[in-house]
Parts: structure tokens; C-alpha cells; sequence
């Protein structure tokens, strides 16, 4: 009865089918957290080419930067607990992103040569290769932090959610959250009214939030 | 009437504004955009209050730009890969525990008695209801043949080693399918597997181990030549026969169920039993695996007959999957010191993480494990059924006498401070600064070396930010200085870690208070040596068992003479490192000194590096009653 009210209210949008909480409950930091593997399987669609990016920007060839990524991916998921968020201290990037290079530079250390201690003067060269690459390495965190690197996990956390909302829905959504269209204008292409399109661009927003709090910053 | 109640009142501009970016519950978006249909006034107050954004709306207009390279094939690949392999679960392996088949027939045999079970299905002993022959007949988990493809890769597969005759492999005789139950039979081989051989009587002696290893390995060989792989070489898939002859058994079965998991179907390795044998590389992807693949599992397989157990034993499968990748190789002698020098040496070689450090073929295994015996470093010993009777002298397990590590732990720190004495040339007071430490962190000259010509400044660093020093250090002796500047340099590190702390715990120096003194000291040499080189004493004002490591910044652990020791952490950064500790009720905590040294040369310029340090660490100096002060800083001597 609620239900059929609140519809008829925002009359086309279809309440019904949006989201699935079911399966989805929690953010999905705590879902992957709790070791679910659906929340394994999205951070890693998620995650996974922002770190492979990482490591071809630092040079890496796509193989490597492949292993490397893998290797990222092995590390985390050991200790998924040992990542807490803490607001505008620390962030799962920023995580990721020591995880990344630290994982690229024992890479490299494992191509120069043996990770054991050895002696002489190629030993001289290797430390000093390292060094190198450590320094690229810090060069290319800065980078890292200075353009929103968070873009590309945003996106496809789009492409993800998109299925679960109908087209009207996620057209409003887009033309006034993304496109930054006045919600009148949207709702006038789409026939319907301007609450309905504010109430669409709000729910996926919510979406979002509960999905991504405490992997992306989302407020200041 | 419904769930009117809230519908009427008209949400302040704040509840509106996060209405209108998403900040709400579900039912509070609701009632509010049930009561804007209703309200001209609040609808009028939302459009002005829509051009609002937050940092989320800001991200989604600025940057949904695709990452550059994630088109890239190796990403795909690569994402998939991690995605299907679920390594989130690093629970022991499930049980698959195929289900028996109750006693009966299976086509034209008769099942005798069950035999043995693992993943890759429950064996029996079985007769064939016409030749009246006993052979083995092995039930594949159900799961495994459900799709049509895997069906007909199982029947590829089965005519491939239909197609093997060698006596050192088990000789498959028929395969079949009976209410879609499919089965494998093989040649009978009474007698017993090596796994199980070892859990009961331990060890093996060194000839018959290499014995054993060596009949598999010519197996393998004939297999490899005929172009199959078999991707799952372990003790219990090697037969010892009542003839005393070894057998290698399961060919090709691995594959038939590798591809059942790449399809996602089941978790990875629980058809295959254990990560225990399984080379890194076919780890991350079945398919890779080749000859090489094989040469690792039968290097574990060997290492598990000297020792007892798998080079890389640890709770989980999924420590075990990551010890096969960064772990250092093991040394059977470290465990026995019977095996004999060249024999270790070829077992890591074979175990080694790359496939292109391990011998190149099966064959080359072959040779080397019969130079052994013709050099008289094993005794021949191809007669292998008194291992069976089980009256096999029991093998006792002895660590080499002289090992560097242990003898390091045992010493008294009389010996260090002596030996450093002798071995340091003009830095004795350097080291003198460094026992009244804490409280001495100016500069510490040592005022009679010639040779000697440097600059020390103490230096605590905390987790996270010791690479900068390291790299600071290493450029100051290879690049941005004049080489010539500066011929030796030294690094010292200090780690205390709590040992009930996921980080310490794995250098076994159990250093109580009081009389804790002990610091060891890990340097980059002149030669770049990670070496133990001296001692120094600190006094710790609080009571507690602590542990002496070194854990590099980039998640390496070095033991006190230099070896990387345990696995290689590289989530330790620093972000990692903030999880809070209450540190009123723990005991020790981590504390790090890094003190580098540098000897020789000319000019140093200025060379510092900046420190950061969180509260924690703050906290955490303090608690051992230091102070705390970051920088390294190299100037030039007068």
C-alpha cells in the first residue's frame, strides 16, 4: 500500500527494481571485509586497473604491470582487516598505493637480482637501481595524488551500478548529477516531473555513497 | 491515508540539500520527494538548492575518466584472473570430499574395497567382472565433468595417457562413464603412496629418497617427451609398488580439472588438494604451467621426503600461496644436515620462485641426481620394498652444528662488543655514542680516525618513512655524490616489535627485561654487504619481552646477519601501520632506531632527509623513554 502510494507519486521511476540490497548490504570496504566474494570480485573490476595503471605509468611493461597488480591483489586480500579508514587521515588509495609500490619495487628488486643480500660491486649498482626506482617511484605519488585518480574506479562503479536502476531513472541521475543539468530541463526531456528526477538522481547518489564509504573520500 | 505524517511538514534546507545529493535514508527520500509533488514552495526551495554539489558530485564532473592503460589486454587478463580466483578466502581449502560410491559395479568392474580419496576423486580397488584382472578405479568428483567441454577434455585427456606406457608411470587401462559417473582405471599398484609412507615413518633416508625422486623423475621425463604435463606432482601421487618400484600416478587429471576451476566453478586449488607442491607461477594461472611446473612439484615432493614436511607448511592455504612466491627458498640441510651440500643445492634450484632458475628439463634432473650417486655423495639404492615393511631405521632430523644464525643468537653480547672492537676501524666512538643512547643524538666525531672522515648523526625513523633514508644513503654512495666521496657507509637498525603484534614475533631472540641490551646492527657496507657488524646497548625502561628484527620500509624482514628472513610484507606502509594501539595496556611496542654511519672519502655535502612522525610513533619513543627526532644529516667535516 505504501509502496503503490510512493509510486504513483514519482509516478514511471520504478522503485521497486532499484538496487539490490539483498545481496549488497553494507558498504563494500565491510562486505570485502567480511570476505564476500562478490565484494572481492567488484573491488577487484574496481580497483584492479587503477593499480595496474600505477604500474605502467612507473614503467612497467603490461606483463609486469599485470604480475604486479596480481601480486597487489594476493597482498591485500591476506590482511583485508588491516586497513582501517580513518576520515581525512588515511584512504584505501592511499593504501593501495603504498601496497602498489612496495610491491613494484620488490619486483624490481627481484629483476636486478637476487632479493638476498649479496655482496660487490653489482650489489653497488643494484641498491643504487633501486634507488632510482624509488625515487620515479615517489615522483609518480605525487602525481598520483595531484590528478583525481578516483575517476576511473567512479566510472565503473557507474557501468556496475547502471543495471540495477531503470533507464529513467539513470538518465535523470546522470543529466543533472553528472551533466550538472538544471532538474527542470531534464524533467521536461523526460516527461515526467521534477521531484521524480530529483528523487532519481538521489537514489543513485545514496547508492554511491553506501557503496564507496570509506573507500572513496566523499566529503570533506 | 498512509504514511502521511511527514509528508505535510516542509524539510529544512539542509535535510533538502541532502535529499537532493543523496544523503538520506531510502524512506526519508521518499517522503520528501512524495512531499515536493505536494509543496510549491519546497519544490521552488530544492531548484535553488540543487546547484549545490559536494565532493562526490564534484568527482563525478570532473574525473570519470577511464584509467589509461585499462584497456590494455594484460589488465583484462589480469582483473579477471584475480577477480575469478577469489583469494579472499584464505581459509583452509573446502572440503570436497567426494562422495563414495557405495560398493558395486561401475560398468565392468566390480569396486572392492575404497582405497583412497582426495580431490581429484575417490579411488577403489576393483575387478574387472570378466578378466577377473584387479586394477584401480578412480571416481571423479561429479562437479568436475558436469559441462560438456570439460566432458570432452577429459576424454582428450584420458586417450592421451591411455596412450603412456612407462614403468615408472601408473598405466591407465580404460575410462568410462556409468549413470554419469565418470571413472579412470588404472593399473593396480599395491603397496602404498610416499605421502602417506613418510606420515608414518617420517623422513626417509637419504638414498632411498633420492631414489624415489629420481624413478619419478624418469617417469616424468618419458611423460614430458610425449607432451604431457602433469601439473600435480606430489608425494601422494607417487606409488611405491610392493616391486619397490616407484610410480608416478593421476597424469593428466590435473588438467582436466584445472580447466573445471578456470571456469570459476570451484575455488582454486580445492580440487587440486593443496598449494603445498604447486609451482607460483601455475598458481596464478593453470594454464602456464609446463615441464617447469612439474620440476618444482618434484622438488617439493623431495624436500618433503628429507624433512617431513612441505618446504612452505603454514596454516592457511592461502600463506602457503604467497610463501611459494616471495618466501625465500628453504634449505633441507637448515632441517638435516645428512643432505648433502650438492643436493641442497640442486633442490632449491629447483625450487626456485622463476622457472628459469630451475634446471631446464626433467632429464637434467635425471643426470644430476645420478652425478650425485656416481660422485658416492648418495648411496645407490634402487631396492626400495624394505621402506615398505616399514623396518626403515627411523631418520632423525639434526640442524647443521654451525649455522651463522644460530651461532649469532647464542653468542653473549661480550663477543659482539669485542669483535666490533676489533672489526671497526675508527668507529668505537661512534658505537660508545651509540650505548648512552638514548640522549645522544648530536653529532659523534670520532676524533682520531684518519681514514675515517665522516659525520654520524642518530637517526629514528618510524615505519613508513625508512626508505627515505636507505635512499638517501644509497645515493649518497653511488650517485649524487662523487663516488670517490665516500667508500663505506653503514646503516643501523633498530626494530623492537611487540612480538604479539601481526608485525614482530619472527626473529626468535627473546630479549627480557631487565638485561635487555642487545641491539644488533645491520649495515650497507662498503661492499653493500647486509652483515652484522656490531652491537650497541640501549636500555628499555619498561618491562616486556621484546624482539629484535629489522623490518625494511619496503616490507622486507632481515634477520640479524642480513638475510631476508619470513615473508615479504608489502602492506606494511604506513597507512597500514596506523591502526591504533592502546598503548597504556600493551607491552612493547614498535620502536625504531636507524642509525647510519658513513666512512672515508672527501667532501660530503649537506645530504638530509626529512622524517615524518605520526602520534603513534610520538608515543611509542616515548614509552621506551626516548625522544624522538627525525633526520639524517651528513655535513661535512672540518
Amino acid at each position: 500500500m505504501v509502496r503503490a502510494v510512493v509510486n504513483s507519486s514519482v509516478e514511471n521511476l520504478n522503485i521497486g527494481k532499484q538496487g539490490d540490497p539483498g545481496s549488497t548490504s553494507g558498504t563494500l570496504i565491510r562486505r570485502w571485509q567480511g570476505q564476500e566474494s562478490e565484494a572481492w570480485e567488484r573491488l577487484t573490476y574496481l580497483y584492479f586497473p587503477l593499480i595496474y595503471d600505477w604500474c605502467r605509468r612507473k614503467g612497467l611493461a603490461p606483463e609486469d604491470s599485470r604480475d604486479v597488480s596480481q601480486n597487489v591483489f594476493m597482498s591485500i586480500a591476506k590482511c583485508t582487516m588491516r586497513f582501517q579508514h580513518r576520515e581525512g587521515v588515511n584512504s584505501f588509495r592511499g593504501w593501495l598505493w603504498g601496497v602498489t609500490n612496495n610491491h613494484v619495487k620488490y619486483y624490481l628488486r627481484q629483476q636486478v637480482g637476487q632479493p638476498q643480500a649479496t655482496g660487490g660491486s653489482s650489489a653497488v649498482r643494484r641498491l643504487a637501481d633501486i634507488a632510482k626506482v624509488s625515487e620515479t617511484i615517489d615522483d609518480a605519488a605525487e602525481q598520483a595524488d595531484a590528478r583525481n585518480c578516483e575517476g576511473g574506479v567512479l566510472k565503473r562503479a557507474l557501468e556496475l551500478m547502471r543495471k540495477d536502476f531503470e533507464e529513467p531513472t539513470w538518465r535523470a541521475f546522470w543529466n543533472t548529477a553528472v551533466e550538472g543539468r538544471p532538474a527542470a530541463d531534464v524533467a521536461a526531456d523526460l516527461k515526467i516531473s521534477t521531484n521524480a528526477v530529483y528523487l532519481a538522481k538521489s537514489r543513485v547518489l545514496r547508492r554511491l555513497r553506501e557503496e564507496f564509504e570509506g573507500l572513496i573520500e566523499l566529503s570533506t | 491515508m498512509m504514511v502521511t505524517t511527514k509528508t505535510d511538514t516542509c524539510p529544512d534546507p539542509e535535510v533538502l540539500t541532502g535529499f537532493l545529493l543523496g544523503k538520506l535514508s531510502t524512506v526519508e527520500l521518499e517522503t520528501i520527494a512524495r512531499h515536493l509533488g505536494t509543496c510549491s514552495r519546497c519544490t521552488q526551495k530544492a531548484q535553488s538548492l540543487e546547484t549545490r554539489t559536494d565532493v562526490l558530485v564534484d568527482t563525478l564532473r570532473q574525473a570519470l575518466v577511464e584509467d589509461s592503460y585499462a584497456e590494455e589486454l594484460a589488465c583484462r587478463e589480469g582483473s579477471k584472473a584475480v577477480a575469478g580466483r577469489q583469494f579472499s578466502m584464505p581459509s583452509p581449502l573446502p572440503d570436497v570430499s567426494p562422495t563414495s560410491k557405495p560398493l558395486g559395479r561401475l560398468g565392468t568392474y566390480e569396486l572392492l574395497e575404497e582405497i583412497g580419496r582426495g580431490g581429484t576423486g575417490v579411488v577403489y580397488r576393483a575387478r574387472h567382472t570378466r578378466l577377473k584382472t584387479i586394477v584401480a578405479v578412480k571416481v571423479l568428483p561429479a562437479e568436475a565433468l558436469m559441462r560438456p567441454d570439460t566432458l570432452a577434455r577429459f576424454d582428450r585427456e584420458m586417450a592421451a595417457i591411455g596412450g603412456l606406457d612407462h614403468l615408472h608411470i601408473v598405466r591407465a587401462t580404460d575410462a568410462g562413464e556409468d549413470d554419469g559417473q565418470h571413472f579412470l582405471v588404472m593399473e593396480y599398484v599395491e603397496g602404498g603412496d610416499l605421502a602417506a609412507l613418510v606420515a608414518r615413518q617420517g623422513p626417509l633416508p637419504i638414498a632411498e629418497a633420492t631414489s624415489c625422486i629420481l624413478q619419478a623423475a624418469r617417469g616424468l621425463v618419458y611423460a614430458h617427451a610425449q607432451g604431457m604435463i602433469h601439473r600435480d606432482v606430489k608425494p601422494s601421487n607417487l606409488l611405491l609398488g610392493a616391486d619397490g618400484i616407484v610410480k608416478v600416478s593421476d597424469l593428466g587429471l590435473a588438467r582436466v580439472l584445472l580447466a573445471v576451476e578456470d571456469d570459476g566453478s570451484t575455488h582454486t586449488g580445492s580440487l587440486m588438494g593443496t598449494f603445498d607442491y604447486m609451482a607460483p607461477e601455475q598458481a596464478l594461472n593453470a594454464k602456464e604451467a609446463d615441464e617447469q611446473a612439474d620440476i618444482y612439484g618434484l622438488g617439493c615432493t623431495l624436500y618433503y621426503l628429507l624433512t617431513g614436511s612441505p618446504p612452505y607448511a603454514s596454516k592457511s592455504a592461502f600463506e602457503t600461496l604467497i610463501a611459494h612466491r616471495e618466501q625465500s627458498v628453504p634449505s633441507a640441510r637448515q632441517v638435516r644436515n645428512e643432505v648433502p651440500r650438492p643436493m641442497d643445492r640442486l633442490l632449491q634450484r629447483m625450487l626456485a620462485k622463476a622457472p628459469g632458475n630451475r634446471p631446464p628439463s626433467m632429464e637434467q634432473i635425471v643426470q644430476e641426481l645420478e652425478g650425485l650417486r656416481s660422485k658416492g655423495l648418495v648411496e645407490e639404492k634402487d631396492d626400495l620394498t624394505p621402506l615398505l615393511s616399514d623396518t626403515v631405521r627411523q631418520v632423525e632430523l639434526k640442524p647443521p652444528r654451525r649455522s651463522r644464525s644460530r651461532l649469532s643468537r647464542r653468542r653473549p653480547i661480550s663477543f659482539w662488543v669485542a669483535a666490533i672492537g676489533g672489526a671497526i676501524f675508527g668507529t668505537l666512538l661512534v658505537i660508545a655514542g651509540f650505548l648512552i643512547w638514548p640522549g645522544s643524538d648530536q653529532q659523534l666525531l670520532p676524533p682520531s680516525s684518519s681514514a675515517a672522515r665522516f659525520d654520524v648523526r642518530l637517526v629514528q625513523a618510524a615505519d613508513g618513512v625508512r626508505i627515505r633514508y636507505i635512499s638517501e644513503a644509497v645515493k649518497l654512495l653511488n650517485g649524487d655524490l662523487p663516488s670517490e666521496s665516500v667508500t663505506s657507509g653503514r646503516f643501523r637498525f633498530l626494530d623492537f616489535i611487540d612480538p604479539m603484534s601481526s608485525s614482530g614475533g619472527f626473529f626468535d631472540r627473546d630479549l627480557a627485561f631487565p638485561g635487555f641490551e642487545v641491539v644488533g646492527n645491520i649495515g650497507v657496507e662498503d661492499s653493500n654487504h647486509f652483515a652484522l657488524k656490531a652491537v650497541a646497548t640501549v636500555s628499555v625502561p619498561r618491562p616486556g619481552v621484546w624482539t629484535f628484527c629489522v623490518v625494511s620500509d619496503d616490507g622486507f624482514r632481515l634477520s640479524i646477519d642480513g638475510k631476508i628472513v619470513g615473508e615479504h610484507d608489502p602492506t606494511r606502509t604506513q597507512a597500514a601501520t596506523l591502526v591504533p594501539i592502546d598503548l597504556d595496556k600493551a607491552g612493547p611496542h614498535l620502536v625504531e632506531l636507524i642509525y647510519f654511519e658513513a666512512t672515508g672519502g672527501a667532501d660530503f655535502e649537506l645530504c638530509a632527509a626529512e622524517g615524518r612522525y605520526d602520534d603513534f610513533d610520538a608515543q611509542a619513543f616515548q614509552l621506551v623513554g626516548s625522544s624522538y627526532e627525525t633526520g639524517l644529516t651528513l655535513e661535512r667535516p672540518e
